[in-house]
């Protein structure tokens, strides 16, 4: 935990930086009056000073035995979900909600389990009309069209 | 009008058809989630976020609450059944009601859960009643500096009861400010923090933020372990408690109802430190204390209570004070928002059919809950069933279809992919994403109160320090805080103290 912590607190630490600086541009005003900035400004400084403190703190803390870790071959999983989301959005106003969730559910659906695809096929298409009958007739939702006009 | 006449209003409301039919989904829904692992009522109420906002505030925030308190039914479901708690508050349930399962007792287990959590959930809805409205009239005569001390208090709270380090705990609500400062300035109205994104002049969305780093993150981790839901066979035909059992725990329900509502009102105690205060407390008080972990129906009627009824005192600091003391009702108050509705003193008094529609809606979820609970058990052990490879594509397309069914823009649903990997590493290095969602809501009214006291004391920050309730609750806030770093000054001190010796001797 301890690494993990020396390099999170970095991350924050740099990112604290940046909105400083950034909220200095925008303008942090006078006490009397402040400005866009000044809510920004404090936030950064709060977190810059906590961050900075618990990259000290890990020098001088005892490693905990109980430290969570990544599994890379699960890890593996996260990154496949989450690269199919990203072609998913990619895709969604080119294809449509239909076609879009369709093939996203047979994919997430065939992703951890190997399942019969008769029964892959007919839960994704129950799922996806479902779906968009539930968001579009009930919650009164517009979803795109795409390419095929539906 | 009297409480008679508002107690009838609540129920006109509540029980209009539309009213009525969502109460029945909020607590539906709430059961199947606290049922279910790996879905949370966080993540559910994320994720129907967005629908809230077609719908009328009333029934918006009936649902909500329906799926906030029936989720405390449903979880002590799984962790009697499977040793799983269905969601957090339900930890402490495992302890007694799997070993009661053990026994063959998962029957009288799930039975004197429910009646607990039914008898609880009243009797802290009319607590909140009774408390809500006197305290309603106090916040009345506060102002932008009482204000800005009682939401920093709120804060405070939530990192000094952080499960991990408050250190970090304090980083998030740090980074919550700063995100929620995207987009146009409340007082200016010029943009910042934009980036030349003109998707992010509206600011980042809420929906987005707490559907990633709820509902996105929480697949992403439960991907990574597989969830075994081994249900334990035994009869759950027999769910009325006996007269013996009933005996043992009517104490721990009181005790319990009395220790969640007492708890949920403090800002930032929630149902989880409720359970556990309560369980220990039985513990305490117990006879035979050796009983606790083997099976004592004291350990589950107790802590089950307690996480029942501290949903009516979290929502006392929302509707009495305008500010939601957990992540939880910062949604709550940001649906209300949604609909123009400024929770806070002037609530009660300006929307009394939302105030008192939610009271009965609560009363009338309760009975709901025990009827959908007890009777139908055969139902959610088969829920229980259902594998997390078919779960999580729904859960998944549910925050899409949510995010983007709020403005069809397709940034949002890159926006909550961000996030889903933000929550997704913030779990993996330690930080809790609740007090980054809570001062993420609360920052623009903190801003604005801020702002308003500074320009009121021409810059003096004394006008925290000279009035004497900001000053009393900022003095307790800083307390609370320092209370935290203690250990660690004492720490030092020792060290310094023998370092001093050593170059002495």
């Amino acid at each position: 935990m301890r690494n993990l912590d020396r390099i999170s607190s970095l991350f924050w630490l740099f990112f604290s930086i940046f909105i400083l600086l950034e909220s200095i541009h925008v303008g942090i005003g006078r006490l009397q009056k402040p400005q866009a900035g000044f809510m920004a400004f404090g936030g950064s400084m709060l977190l810059g000073m906590l961050s900075a403190a618990l990259f000290v703190q890990t020098f001088f803390r005892k490693e905990q035995a109980d430290t969570p870790g990544f599994s890379i071959p699960l890890w593996g999983r996260v990154l496949v979900v989450l690269i199919s989301l990203v072609v998913y959005i990619i895709l969604f106003e080119k294809l449509g909600y239909l076609i879009d969730t369709f093939l996203l559910m047979i994919f997430l659906l065939s992703s951890l389990k190997e399942l019969k695809w008769g029964w892959i096929l007919v839960s994704s298409f129950l799922i996806t009309f479902l779906s968009y009958y539930m968001f579009t007739k009930g919650l009164g939702c517009q979803f795109p069209y795409g390419l095929f006009g539906f | 009008m009297g409480f008679l006449d508002n107690i009838i209003l609540g129920f006109q409301v509540c029980l209009s058809p539309t009213n009525f039919l969502f109460c029945l989904v909020g607590v539906t829904l709430g059961t199947l989630v606290g049922v279910l692992p790996g879905i949370g009522p966080m993540g559910c109420i994320a994720i129907l976020f967005p629908a809230t906002f077609k719908m009328e505030a009333t029934t918006g925030i009936i649902m909500m609450a329906g799926i906030w308190y029936g989720a405390m039914y449903g979880g002590s479901t799984s962790s009697i059944l499977v040793n799983i708690p269905g969601e957090a508050a339900s930890v402490v349930t495992c302890l007694d009601g799997y070993q009661m399962a053990r026994q063959g007792r998962a029957g009288p287990a799930l039975g004197i859960s429910a009646m607990g959590s039914f008898i609880a959930g009243t009797l802290s809805v009319i607590g909140l009643m009774v408390v809500a409205v006197p305290l309603a009239t106090v916040a009345l005569r506060f102002g932008p500096p009482e204000y800005f001390a009682v939401m920093c208090a709120g804060v405070v709270i939530v990192t000094y009861l952080a499960r991990g380090s408050t250190l970090k705990a304090l980083m998030m609500a740090a980074v919550g400010i700063i995100l929620a400062n995207t987009g146009l300035d409340l007082i200016t109205g010029l943009p910042r923090f934009t980036f030349g994104f003109e998707e992010l002049t509206d600011g980042i969305k809420l929906a987005s933020v707490v559907m990633g780093l709820f509902g996105i993150s929480e697949v992403f981790i439960n991907l990574e372990t597989t969830i075994k839901t081994d249900i334990y066979k035994t009869k759950y035909s027999n769910l009325w408690p006996s007269l013996k059992d009933w005996a043992n725990s009517i104490g721990a329900i009181l005790r319990g109802t009395a220790i969640g509502f007492g708890l949920g009102s403090l800002p930032g105690v929630g149902s989880i430190t409720s359970s556990f205060v309560s369980y220990a407390v039985e513990k305490k008080v117990s006879k035979h204390p050796e009983r606790f972990g083997k099976g004592a129906i004291e350990g589950v009627a107790g802590p089950e209570s307690a996480n029942n009824a501290a949903t009516g005192g979290n929502l006392i600091s929302l509707i009495a004070l305008g500010i939601p003391s957990n992540a939880l009702l910062a949604l709550l108050y940001s649906s209300l928002i949604v609909h123009g509705i400024q929770p806070g003193p002037l609530f009660i008094k300006g929307h009394p059919d939302i105030f008192w529609g939610l009271i009965a809606s609560m009363y009338l979820g309760n009975v709901l809950l025990v009827v959908l609970n007890l009777p139908l058990i055969a139902i959610w052990v088969k829920v229980l069933k259902i594998p997390y490879h078919i779960l999580f594509p729904l859960i998944l397309l549910f925050c899409l279809i949510g995010v983007y069914s709020l403005d069809g823009s397709t940034f949002d649903l890159y926006i909550m992919l961000i996030f889903g990997v933000l929550g997704y590493l913030m779990r993996k290095f330690g930080y809790e994403a609740a007090p980054l969602v809570l001062t993420f809501v609360l920052t623009p009214q903190l801003e604005a109160h801020l702002r308003r006291s500074l320009t009121l004391s021409d810059g003096s920050f004394a006008i925290f320090f000279t009035r004497p309730i900001a000053a009393g609750v900022l003095s307790f806030a800083f307390l609370l805080l320092l209370s935290n770093f203690l250990p660690y000054l004492k720490k030092g001190l020792k060290k310094q103290e023998a370092f001093a010796d050593e170059e002495d001797g």
